[in-house]
């Protein structure tokens, strides 16, 4: 009794120590994509001008910069760190919960299509002419309607097996991709905008697109995290999941619909960021195990200072110019992430 | 060969006409033809006589007045030009000929006409003015023949019929390739919007047979055969057409490569500054024979172009305004070695991505706000002007303050005629005091 009741002590000391540790360093994240961008404004007047923005605190501070300063630490920065922090955990958090739900390590936002859905509302949208105020609203429908269409195709018999979820979700994505295509050919003039959003990219974050985003990832977030006692019945098979007394269906259309929103209002304020939601909850497991109770907000945690990161990398190779944060994550982390694959691939847990 | 047939005939008939009329008396011995081969120096001429057939006709018949170029005169046409016309029979026939009145003239009687008809079918003008000349050629004393006169000229005479059907001409085009045609091309397949539009401009668009998918202006060009793109061409309608020159873009090398495959004339162009663009236009003008009409457009644009630039001058560097250019990609835009960049700095703007080593960079926000653009030029398909006013941190800028916001026709920014329509719209939202 004593054994297993400090097993689980110890168990739930690592979980907050791990949680804790990681929370820690993305705060740290934080602050370094704050105080470093093209402009360089010193980390003294960065605080101050937050300061001066803070409720009640602020109010006293006399402003000894020039205005600008203020809108790009507030308006700018500020939003774009955040943007890059929500998306990133999204994203992973998306991809954590796709693998569980589907015990398959390929399985990632962009393999049920959902990315190549979004991608195709934006241009859609952008090509007949809607305002740029739509366009996130686009993505965000078309990626939602892409996993109920992949999930009505793949339904058999009112069960959804794994397999037939993921080949219909990559023929869905194929689908898509073309279609984006054909309107890149026809689009001539208004191309640009739409390779803005196929490849992905923090540039036009602002604080109407951190209101998009927060809603879905505060809700989603924990919302995934207390489903991972489903998600680690589910790693055992779905008939053992259901010896447990887990609801199977119920279980994976509620997953795969909250998935859906999560990397919609991802993809609605980004494009199509690539990598992220497939390689980091495989990261993040080859370090805390396969356990989603840990693996899921360890993975949101990880995925926000992976985007921050790679996105302070985007801002700041070529500056004032910005390389689109896609390029970063995949140059980046594809070899970072084949040499953990080589050192461990014994533990990936599949 | 036809027309040389055609000539002779005329001769013959000439003959049989003047035959009636013949004065005899105490006169010349020879005929014309005798007369080259005596003097030595027209050894060029009788051997184009009678590589055209003529020499015949010139010993028999008559009366002729035969303007008679030199051996000197032969020289001094550009190199590899009588070559040229050696090999093209009916070319060679119609310059012959062209030096042939089909009637006895002296000097004298030359310098009191305005005209002659010769049997080329075109006449030769006379000019009296100074020293007296046909054709633009100096004229010797004449020498009398049983047959007619010769006239010795310092100049080979080519009629328009020649000229403007043959340019014989080798250009260097836009990918380094040195293109020669020999023939004014009549069906020309425009690849390119630039060069579409210049053909429009200056009035050779008669000879335009098909065009691509973005030659979309003027809007005649539209009705045109569309042959899809450079980089997705419609080969066998393109074949179909049958062009004798294909004009595209210098970046499709592939697609230059299948149309020589084809055995096409293949011009390639990059006009990449205001210049090139000037010189497509001449060069097309001189290649389609509408030389002169290209001409006045090029200098109307100049006109246009030069009184801003006059102006522009007297302000100087630190008080002209800062544009930011956002092309059709949010937060995308060009640096100085672009077109748009040149006629920017040219109409007086400062483009604050100018000196900026990629040629098309994506900026930071923060860092035009930092900027502070006086103008911000946006391309009417891009960003909504309200967009890009309602970014977030940008209505610090002093463009945004000053709703100095434009929205400009991407057309009228690159490279075609219509750029000069963008530098002057360009111009009045610099300068709205001196231009609006």
């Amino acid at each position: 009794m004593d054994a297993i009741s400090s097993y689980y002590h110890s168990k739930r000391l690592r979980r907050v120590a791990v949680l804790g540790g990681l929370s820690a360093l993305l705060f740290f994240t934080v602050i370094i994509g704050i105080m470093v961008g093209p402009v360089q404004v010193g980390p003294g007047l960065i605080m101050k001008v937050i300061y001066s923005r803070l409720p009640f605190l602020g109010n006293d501070v006399v402003q000894t910069w020039p205005q600008y300063y203020t809108s790009i630490v507030i308006d700018v920065r500020l939003p774009r760190v955040v943007l890059a922090m929500l998306v990133g955990m999204g994203l992973a958090v998306s991809g954590c919960a796709m693998q569980g739900l589907f015990r398959n390590p390929m399985a990632s936002p962009y393999v049920c299509g959902i990315s190549s859905g979004g991608a195709f509302g934006a241009a859609l949208a952008v090509n007949i002419g809607l305002s740029y105020y739509f366009v996130p609203f686009g993505a965000f429908f078309f990626a939602a309607l892409t996993v109920f269409v992949v999930y009505m195709i793949a339904r058999v018999n009112g069960k959804v097996p794994i397999t037939t979820l993921l080949l219909s979700g990559i023929a869905i994505s194929s689908f898509f991709s073309a279609l984006v295509s054909l309107m890149l050919y026809v689009s001539n003039e208004r191309l640009e905008r739409i390779v803005f959003w196929m490849m992905g990219g923090l540039w036009s974050a602002g604080w109407d697109k951190v209101a998009i985003t927060l809603p879905f990832i505060v809700i989603s977030v924990p919302v995934f995290t207390y489903l991972a006692r489903d998600l680690n019945a589910l790693l055992m098979g779905e008939e053992s999941a259901a010896d447990l007394g887990i609801e199977v269906e119920a279980t994976k259309r509620f997953i795969l619909a909250l998935t859906a929103l999560t990397v919609g209002a991802c993809v609605a304020v980004s494009g199509v960021i690539g990598f992220v939601g497939l390689i980091i909850p495989h990261v993040t497991r080859l370090f805390v195990g396969p356990d989603h109770k840990v693996l899921i907000p360890a993975s949101a945690l990880v995925g926000g200072i992976f985007l921050i990161v790679t996105d302070l990398f985007a801002r700041m190779v070529i500056r004032p110019s910005e390389l689109p944060v896609g390029i970063i994550t995949s140059l980046f982390g594809v070899p970072f992430f084949l040499s953990l694959l080589r050192r461990r691939r014994t533990e990936m847990g599949w | 060969m036809k027309q040389t047939t055609l000539a002779v005939g005329v001769l013959v008939l000439l003959l049989g006409m003047s035959a009636s009329g013949c004065i005899t008396g105490s006169g010349p011995d020879a005929t014309i033809l005798e007369e080259l081969a005596g003097a030595g120096t027209y050894e060029t001429l009788l051997s184009l006589l009678d590589a055209a057939g003529l020499t015949g006709s010139l010993s028999e018949s008559g009366p002729f007045t035969l303007f008679a170029p030199d051996d000197a005169a032969f020289a001094a046409l550009p190199e590899g030009k009588l070559d040229f016309f050696r090999e093209r029979p009916d070319a060679l026939s119609a310059i012959l000929l062209y030096h042939v009145a089909g009637e006895d003239l002296s000097t004298a009687d030359v310098s009191k006409k305005t005209d002659i008809p010769t049997l080329e079918g075109s006449t030769l003008p006379v000019r009296t003015a100074g020293a007296v000349t046909v054709g633009g050629a100096a004229l010797g004393d004449d020498i009398d023949c049983t047959n007619g006169s010769l006239i010795p000229v310092n100049a080979v005479l080519v009629p328009a019929s020649v000229s403007d059907r043959y340019i014989d001409l080798t250009f260097t085009d836009g990918a380094g390739r040195s293109v020669y045609l020999a023939e004014v091309p009549q069906r020309i397949v425009s690849l390119a919007s630039s060069a579409t539009e210049v053909l429009f401009a200056i009035g050779a668009d008669d000879a335009v047979v098909g065009v691509d998918k973005f030659s979309t202006y003027p809007a005649e060009a539209t009705t045109l055969p569309n042959l899809g793109s450079g980089s997705a061409l419609a080969m066998e309608e393109l074949l179909a057409l049958e062009p004798d020159l294909v004009v595209i873009w210098y970046f499709y090398g592939d697609a230059i490569q299948s149309l020589e495959g084809h055995g096409l004339p293949v011009m390639a162009i990059n006009p990449a500054s205001i210049d090139d663009i000037f010189d497509l236009m001449a060069l097309l003008g001189s290649i389609t024979g509408t030389g002169e009409e290209a001409q006045s457009v090029i200098d109307t644009m100049a006109e246009t172009i030069d009184a801003i630039e006059e102006y522009v001058a007297t302000i100087v560097t630190d008080e002209r305004p800062k544009v930011y250019y956002e092309t059709s990609q949010p937060f995308k835009t060009l640096n100085n070695q672009t077109f748009t960049g040149e006629i920017i700095s040219r109409a007086g703007g400062i483009n604050i991505a100018g000196e900026l080593e990629t040629k098309y960079p994506v900026l930071a926000s923060e860092w035009i706000i930092q900027q502070d653009p006086d103008v911000i030029v946006v391309l009417s398909y891009g960003a909504s002007i309200e967009e890009i006013k309602a970014r977030d941190g940008w209505s610090q800028i002093a463009a945004v303050r000053n709703d100095r916001v434009y929205a400009i026709e991407s057309n009228w920014m690159t490279s075609n005629p219509r750029l000069v329509l963008g530098f002057e719209q360009l111009a009045k939202w610099l300068y709205p005091e001196q231009f609006q």
